[in-house]
């Protein structure tokens, strides 16, 4: 190849990456301004598009106010929280699934399985069991948060062999660590029926009732975990070509595990704190994001935190309209959603065709 | 760059590896032979820091492994290992360009150490999608992109057809014609004699014999190494030795 064919392939590659990612973010837009208008009530949408204006500081001063007091309640209050909590919840599921994959160089692994979802269950049905207030009003989200984080942690050191911590010990030790944890969450729930009832919708994931204040707090953490995972995903490539391989270009191997996987906890537990848990988005759309744009984290992190929160912004549209007068919990939805996706995403890998 | 282990002990279960020590000469290729588990593959992982020995140290240069960054000896040592994780959906040229991670200038870009291999042709193709011996020049053109001054290579023919392995051995030979250093962990007799210009034989974890080529491959060493009975081929180019008399058990 000559040297001006050469740039020429990149800057056309360069170019066809930013429109698709520029697509997906308009994609985003919409959807956002979008959902807002979905509900059990009916909102006109002169009405709801003054209530956004009057949201902008200053600028907002000079709307004129044409809906009423509740329909303002429900649309900053109520669809606001709710739809922006998709977008969040879906893109820290997303990227925690990116990165625990990379680190266990596994398709089918997710965040979940390090004993995240187990940790929270356990941290939130102990808040229900005993009406803990310490917290205040968030103790299920604050228990199931730090629980969460001390089973990883538990789940880590267990894990350690000579110094290192070799993936697949990590996995199979989360797996029986979570299986051990999800034993104990069932003692713990035969105990009540009403348990029972107040548990099923958090195993089930759903994103209505959501404050502001939560939001702002996973969002917060969010953030921070997702720029730390952008700031490795040199290592986290390498991690894929196996230890001895990463090692050998000059990886440090222990301490980048250390980090994806502490960082992807606080993310994942932090947005598992306001939901419940919501399956298959973190095993999925990174997925997705790599038929999409190639393999690469440098691309795979910022694309599955996009098409995350696509994914659940419109899955949890469709939780909140597909039966009428009744809002089903947004797990249902991506799990019926998910595995259809996943089974055709799998006849693709098998027929070789996971390219870009 | 030199590098040197200094009574080497490794011990992992049943296996261990007891009192390697080995000075690697500057700009030679240096094979390592010996049966299967005789520890060839571990003594290379222990060359670059993958693995820690439990005694004994390894020097790079005059500074002991233990004290360098990974960083600073992947700038030193490439690895070409022999089994390779398949990353999600990276083209070949992606895995390249991955081991100038550590790099701080571009003496040779991916593409031309690609070419070097003569597997630029792949650069655009899904790496997961490539035979078993396109994946090994990729792995190879890594290394030669990573640009240390020695190589460490885990049985870099093995699997592969004539025209590849005749293509790797060439490889192997411009490098060290470059002034770099193989290391080269070979079960192959015939090829520690074509390609090495001093060997290491290994049994059961231990040194058994060390040195240039020509004073270690003598059919008592090789008998002693492989347990097997060997015969001394006359004219048959760079094939030397064969089994004598073989007998299935």
């Amino acid at each position: 190849m000559v040297d001006a064919e050469i740039t020429e392939n990149r800057n056309r590659k360069i170019s066809l990456f930013f429109t698709k990612a520029s697509l997906l973010v308009v994609f985003l837009v919409v959807s956002v301004i979008y959902s807002t208008f979905i509900g059990s009530v009916t909102i006109p949408v002169q009405n709801i598009a003054s209530i956004y204006l009057k949201q902008i500081p200053f600028f907002g001063n000079f709307v004129s106010a044409g809906y009423t007091y509740s329909q303002y309640e429900i649309v900053v209050l109520i669809r606001e929280p709710e739809v922006l909590a998709a977008v969040v919840v879906g893109a820290a599921l997303a990227i925690g699934g990116t990165s625990v994959q990379s680190v266990f160089r596994n398709p089918i692994t997710e965040p979940y399985i390090i004993g995240i979802s187990s940790g929270a269950t356990l941290g939130a049905v102990i808040a229900l069991a005993t009406s803990t207030t310490i917290f205040g009003a968030y103790s299920v989200q604050f228990l199931s948060f730090f629980t969460s984080i001390a089973v990883v942690f538990v789940v880590y050191f267990l894990s350690f062999r000579t110094g290192r911590v070799p993936p697949i010990y990590l996995l199979l030790t989360g797996i029986a660590i979570s299986l051990f944890i999800s034993a104990l969450v069932g003692l713990i729930l035969f105990s009540s029926r009403k348990l029972q009832n107040e548990a099923f919708a958090w195993l089930l994931g759903s994103l209505s009732g959501i404050t502001w204040q939560e939001l702002g707090l996973v969002t917060l953490l969010v953030m921070i975990s997702s720029l730390i995972l952008g700031t490795i995903w040199k290592e986290l490539d390498a991690l894929q070509m196996g230890e001895p391989h990463a090692r050998s270009i000059g990886v440090n191997v222990e301490k980048t595990k250390l980090i994806a996987l502490t960082v992807t906890t606080v993310g994942v537990s932090a947005a598992v704190s306001i939901s419940g848990l919501i399956g298959f988005v973190g095993l999925v759309i990174p997925h997705l994001a790599r038929i999409v744009f190639g393999g690469s984290n440098r691309k795979v992190l910022p694309m599955s935190a996009l098409f995350g929160g696509i994914f659940l912004l419109i899955s949890d549209d469709l939780a909140r309209t597909l039966v009428h007068n009744e809002i089903l919990p947004v797990g249902i939805i991506t799990g019926l959603i998910g595995v259809p996706f996943f089974m055709y995403m799998l006849s693709r890998i098998s027929r070789g065709n996971y390219v870009s | 760059m030199s590098l040197k282990l200094d009574h080497i002990g490794y011990n992992r279960g049943s296996f261990s590896l007891r009192d390697i020590s080995i000075s690697v000469p500057e700009g030679s290729i240096l094979g390592i032979g010996g049966q299967n588990g005789s520890g060839k593959s571990t003594l290379l992982k222990l060359m670059y820091g993958f693995y820690r020995p439990d005694s004994g140290r390894i020097f790079l240069e005059k500074k002991a492994l233990s004290e360098i960054s990974t960083r600073e000896i992947s700038r030193n040592i490439a690895v070409v290992n022999q089994e390779i994780s398949e990353p999600f959906n990276f083209t070949a040229l992606e895995v390249v360009k991955l081991s100038g991670y550590s790099r701080n200038d571009e003496t040779i870009s991916p593409l031309e150490a690609m070419e070097k291999c003569g597997i630029s042709h792949l650069s655009n193709r899904t790496f997961s999608e490539l035979s078993g011996g396109e994946k090994r020049l990729v792995i190879i053109a890594a290394a030669v992109y990573q640009d240390a001054k020695i190589i460490l290579m885990d049985e870099p023919t093995a699997f592969l057809d004539v025209d590849k392995e005749e293509r790797v051995k060439a490889i192997i030979r411009n490098l060290n014609e470059d002034g770099r250093t193989l290391i080269l962990v070979l079960h192959d007799i015939n090829l520690l004699n074509s390609i090495c210009s001093h060997v290491v034989l290994l049994k059961e974890g231990r040194i058994i014999a060390e040195g240039k080529k020509e004073t270690v491959l003598t059919l008592e060493n090789l008998e002693n190494a492989y347990s097997t009975r060997f015969r001394i081929l006359e004219d048959a180019g760079p094939y030397k030795f064969a089994p004598a008399d073989y007998k299935l058990m």
